[in-house]
């Protein structure tokens, strides 16, 4: 257990380390920078524009630049941005709350449609089974941006009964991000958590249980759901990327703050330092979580095998 | 790496505000479209930022908003030396901060030394102030600007809100990225709080004595607060209005300006913008675009009628020239150039050689098609003006290719490729001499690729003269040439469309068309 | 044609019909042909666009572009991630810990922003959106097989065959792959929905290339904007993503039997 936490916790750091290499890889092949996007309709001269990139370093060698990052990031300093001179920790960090309390709501609304859908799609009657699937297609089918746009027409012009603009963390202004968020998201697990109970399903263990008598329901909660768990745990810790992909849209929609927005103005605008302290910061939370799943999914494994 | 997250973590923790204050009695949202990254006017330069703040600062001079003309603001009069080197201000006695402190010659030089500080790192407000040198205090309430050398465009410079007088000790309390969030001036709203990505909020300062001219002398019924919020997504202004959510929108897309408009409780503003038209600009240097004539036939087999019916719903004036008609030295003659007409087009095609010779319905000239690689920007409508384009010229055997860019990175490392024939871009000033970095040889944003001596001469010295006439001329004829030249493709003057709830009344807008006069604004309780 | 199904016959005939949109479609797709936003009738079935244009002809000849996006990132990850995700779950060791991390640092970046640094380097054409889409939902792909593959690893059958001396390349053979071949697949299906939707959300943030190119996931970007005046412009290309995927989920289940 010890030596497969150890090395667990290497693959962590060979994440992060991988994930910031390729951001600064493909940040700094990317055409413009941040000082000359500022600059250019300003009037300035282009020896004006060059020695404000030195005074930042920009102009250094790829190397040099490469490793003043990781002695930065070592050093707990992420840097400042190139737009407005804060400190990357303070904007990540007065952005992550209201993205955080997005995300969970929309993991939980997700998971539980998703595995619903998929259990119904799977294991149901025949006429559940065809609207489960039927609506698992749907949702793949329906780009997030038009969901959010039929609710706020729906919820918040027509009924009038929720905010079109969320503000804050309380429930009221969450409850159609996270909707539309989660609905987005119920799509693919849904279709996935079908695909594997049905595999299950054909499984020897489930086959057994069902000649012993158990009765359907039992077999599907005790046995399927939690045989499929592995899978369903690894999915859901995949999610985070793209709920940060649907944040961006979702943020937009309902005019959020949060992360999805920050960083979609860092690309456009090339502010390297918060782009780079997003990647960070998401890579972290993914590798914790994975290395959650892992262990949640070896525990159960074992379980799985004992029983 | 525990750190960086840690330090994430806990930043949040610290940056947590408190519970905003309870709502005043008159209270609106106001919608902004843009999320720039930075808020401070004297270091960032988006046109968005001078929403709130156009309100939270005054300006040494005022343009006013229908004749364009200057007039006093914190300065009570000024003089330029005849050589055009040397302002002086003239600073009124009466004006205190929000932060109480008093408003001097001294407070102005701050400023200044802020501004022009390269640490400050501006990106907008010290390339306004051109050949500007250093600033002279003669007592508390006089100061001098002496020049380089002469630079017209100073005092519509000094009119701009990026040049807006903020409060010494502010600037002196806060480092140079949180003043931000902290900003305090003179104007006739004050920054209560501001929380990055969520909203600003504006409270009136009931203090305010030293308005100009045009700000209604008493009020009736104004806004106590004012809460900007970012609508970033075209598509959900229109119903963040009707649903109540917002009071004021900006940036509307025509058709929902349209169906607010049939609203009994909206009001719809279309308000022109001085500045760049939206237009395409031809790149000179390579072939087909560099023979002029090919140039000409373009301008002329484009119906900018049917463009501005479809696409902006007849919201906004066809352009004809390189400047909107609402820009101080518009010339209105540049109307003659280049009517629609696909005959005259046809025939100037054909006589350049160009004809259909494989019968794919696209003409071509020594067995090269005409296909026209066209750069298009997300924004301001160009992709739906580009694909109109597209469809009018298929018709007349001209091929489009579009290539659109998702933002001015994309957009600059394109052009700066070569590999383009038009190019769509706009901007926005009510000083002619924007058109400079466009236009000169050595010019930043020469898209056009376009070297004109005389073009480069009248620009030069049309920035150099103070006198209204003169820049006239030189500007007449800078129009002229450029049309002449047919360097550009106009299609329509800017105009943000504007809707209003029936909770507020008298939006207007100053000189620069983009900055609301939030003193203006009365509150209509009983809606 | 019995073998096929229901489902697989609706494909055909989509893929068909888009093949043969330059046949089938009544008018030019760039050309404007009709008012602005004009309403369906007899001769515009599916009404115009803001442009003017035929948003039936569009429909057809976007179903070309769009079902090759589809299936570019469907070959992509389906033969990519299966090989490397089923290898990386059965054999683990090495190869695993080398895949796992490589899949961990793209995973552990925003999707997006892969999808969007590949558009910035590698220019903005109809194939690098599709690869850009495809790209950034491999890595979960990969993962989910992997899960699945490794969890076939501890089950009975696979040990009793590994007793009895089946190589290691048979039991993948016989015995894995067509156990994970549900899971590949159906899988599959949602990258290749999600890679569809992720080229709309591409075009929807402004990344897309030629905004006159006819495609399905663009259309109903564009539709968004004009959906007050005009539903029927969103209206067709939503119908026709949602019967593709139909079509593409019940013949992906079929296959899996």
């Amino acid at each position: 257990m010890l030596r497969f936490a150890v090395r667990r916790m290497a693959g962590v750091f060979v994440t992060l380390w991988l994930a910031a290499t390729l951001t600064f890889v493909a940040l700094r092949l990317a055409p413009g920078d941040a000082i000359t996007l500022q600059l250019t309709l300003s009037g300035a001269t282009d020896s004006q524009i060059a020695a404000r990139r030195a005074a930042l370093g920009l102009d250094a060698p790829l190397a040099e630049q490469y490793l003043g990052m990781w002695q930065g990031i070592l050093r707990g300093d992420l840097g400042v941005s190139l737009v407005n001179g804060r400190p990357v920790a303070v904007i990540i960090g007065e952005q992550l709350g209201a993205t955080l309390a997005l995300a969970v709501g929309a993991l939980c609304v997700g998971v539980v449609l998703g595995v619903g859908l998929g259990a119904g799609a799977a294991l149901g009657q025949p006429v559940v089974r065809q609207v489960c699937e039927g609506v698992i297609v749907l949702l793949l089918a329906t780009p997030i941006y038009w969901l959010g746009t039929l609710a706020i027409y729906l919820f918040a012009v027509w009924l009038g009964w929720l905010p079109s603009v969320s503000s804050g963390n309380e429930l009221r202004a969450l409850l159609l991000p996270c909707g539309v968020l989660g609905i987005s998201l119920s799509g693919s697990l849904g279709q996935v958590t079908a695909a594997s109970l049905r595999e299950v399903q054909q499984a020897t263990f489930v086959q057994t249980a069902r000649a012993k008598g158990l009765p359907a329901r039992l077999i599907v909660w005790r046995h399927m759901l939690r045989a499929n768990s592995s899978v369903l745990i690894s999915l859901i810790g995949l999610q985070g990327g793209f709920l940060i992909g649907g944040a961006v849209i979702t943020e937009a929609l309902f005019t959020r703050r949060g992360i999805g927005q920050l960083v979609l103005a860092a690309v456009n605008g090339r502010d390297y330092p918060v782009v780079q302290g997003v990647v960070l910061l998401s890579a972290a939370a993914y590798a914790l979580l994975s290395v959650a799943a892992d262990i949640l999914a070896a525990w159960n494994d074992a379980r799985l095998r004992e029983g | 790496m525990l750190i960086c997250v840690g330090s994430v973590i806990l930043s949040t923790l610290i940056t947590r505000q408190p519970a905003a204050a309870q709502p005043a009695a008159s209270r609106i949202v106001y919608g902004l479209t843009l999320l720039p990254s930075g808020f401070d006017p004297h270091i960032n330069a988006s046109s968005e930022l001078g929403i709130p703040l156009r309100s939270v600062y005054d300006t040494l001079v005022y343009r006013d908003p229908i004749t364009k003309d200057f007039v006093a603001g914190l300065a009570e009069r000024w003089e330029i030396s005849p050589d055009g080197l040397l302002y002086t201000f003239y600073l009124r006695r009466d004006v205190r901060f929000h932060d109480g402190e008093p408003f001097d010659a001294y407070a102005v030089a701050a400023n200044l030394d802020r501004i022009t500080n390269p640490e400050t790192r501006s990106q907008k407000a010290v390339f306004l102030l051109g050949t500007f040198e250093r600033y002279i205090v003669t007592d508390a309430y006089t100061i001098q600007l002496a020049l380089k050398a002469p630079y017209a465009p100073l005092l519509d410079s000094l009119a701009q809100v990026y040049l807006g007088i903020a409060s010494p000790k502010a600037l002196q309390a806060y480092s140079s990225d949180l003043y931000q969030l902290h900003q305090v001036g003179t104007g006739p709203y004050q920054m209560v709080e501001f929380i990055p990505g969520d909203y600003i909020l504006l409270r009136r300062n009931p203090e305010y004595r030293w308005a100009p001219a045009f700000y209604l002398p008493d009020n009736p019924s104004p806004v106590e607060e004012i809460e900007f919020r970012f609508f970033t997504d075209p598509a959900t202004r229109a119903p963040a209005l009707e649903s109540g959510a917002a009071h004021i929108m900006g940036e509307l897309a025509p058709l929902d300006a349209l169906a607010l408009n049939r609203r009994d409780d909206m009001t719809l503003l279309p308000q022109p913008i001085p500045g760049m038209p939206l237009q395409f600009l031809f790149n000179t240097a390579k072939a087909p675009t560099d023979r002029l004539d090919v140039r000409r036939a373009i301008i002329t087999a484009t119906d900018r009628t049917a463009i501005i019916d479809s696409v902006f719903q007849q919201l906004s004036p066809v352009a004809y020239g390189p400047l909107a008609a609402a820009s101080p030295f518009y010339e209105a003659q540049i109307k003659q150039f280049y009517p629609y007409n696909r005959e005259v087009a046809r025939q100037a095609l054909s006589d350049l050689g160009y004809t259909d010779n494989d019968g794919d319905r696209i003409l071509d000239l020594n067995g090269a098609p005409l296909r026209l690689i066209v750069i298009v920007p997300t924004w301001g409508n160009a992709p739906q003006v580009a694909q109109r384009l597209q469809s009018q010229w298929r018709d007349q055997g001209i091929d489009a290719e579009l290539r659109q860019v998702p933002n001015l990175a994309g957009l600059l490392a394109a052009v700066q490729s070569g590999d383009y024939h038009l190019v769509a871009f706009n901007d926005f000033g009510a000083d002619p001499s924007l058109l400079n970095t466009f236009y000169l040889t050595d010019g930043r944003n020469n898209f056009m690729r376009v070297s004109n001596a005389n073009l480069d001469q009248w620009l030069m010295q049309a920035t150099q003269t103070n006198d209204p006439a003169e820049r006239q001329n030189f500007y007449t004829g800078v129009q002229g040439l450029i049309m002449d030249q047919a360097l550009i493709l106009p299609i329509r003057d800017y105009v943000n469309l504007n809707a209003y709830s029936k909770r507020v009344g008298g939006l207007t807008f100053d000189a620069y068309g983009w900055f609301p006069l939030l003193a203006n604004l009365t509150f209509n309780a009983d809606e | 044609m019995r073998r096929i199904g229901f489902f697989g016959q609706l494909l055909g005939l989509l893929v068909l019909v888009s093949l043969c949109a330059p046949l089938i479609a009544p008018y030019d797709p760039l050309a404007e042909v009709s008012p602005p936003l004009a309403a369906p009738s007899g001769q515009h079935l599916f009404g115009a666009d803001l442009i003017g244009r035929d948003v039936f002809s569009r429909v057809l000849h976007g179903g070309a572009r769009t079902l090759s996006i589809a299936l570019t990132a469907f070959a992509c990850t389906v033969l990519i991630g299966g090989a490397l995700g089923i290898s990386a779950g059965f054999f683990g060791g090495v190869l695993d810990a080398v895949i796992v991390s490589l899949t961990d640092a793209l995973l552990a970046i925003p999707s997006l922003l892969i999808a969007l640094s590949l558009l910035t380097l590698a220019g903005s054409g109809s194939l690098q959106i599709a690869l850009a889409a495809a790209l950034s939902g491999l890595p979960a792909y990969l993962r989910v097989v992997r899960a699945a593959a490794r969890s076939t690893r501890t089950q009975p059958y696979i040990e009793a065959a590994r007793a009895v001396g089946v190589g290691s390349f048979g039991l993948l053979w016989r015995h894995v792959l067509p156990n994970t071949a549900p899971i590949c697949l159906s899988a599959g299906m949602v990258a290749l929905a999600w890679a569809i939707l992720n080229a709309a959300t591409l075009h929807f943030l402004g990344f897309g290339s030629d905004p006159s190119l006819p495609e399905w996931g663009a259309m109903l970007a564009e539709g968004r904007a004009v959906f007050r005046a005009a539903p029927w412009v969103a209206c067709a290309p939503g119908v026709a993503l949602t019967l593709t995927l139909f079509a593409a989920n019940g013949v992906a289940k079929r296959l899996a039997r």
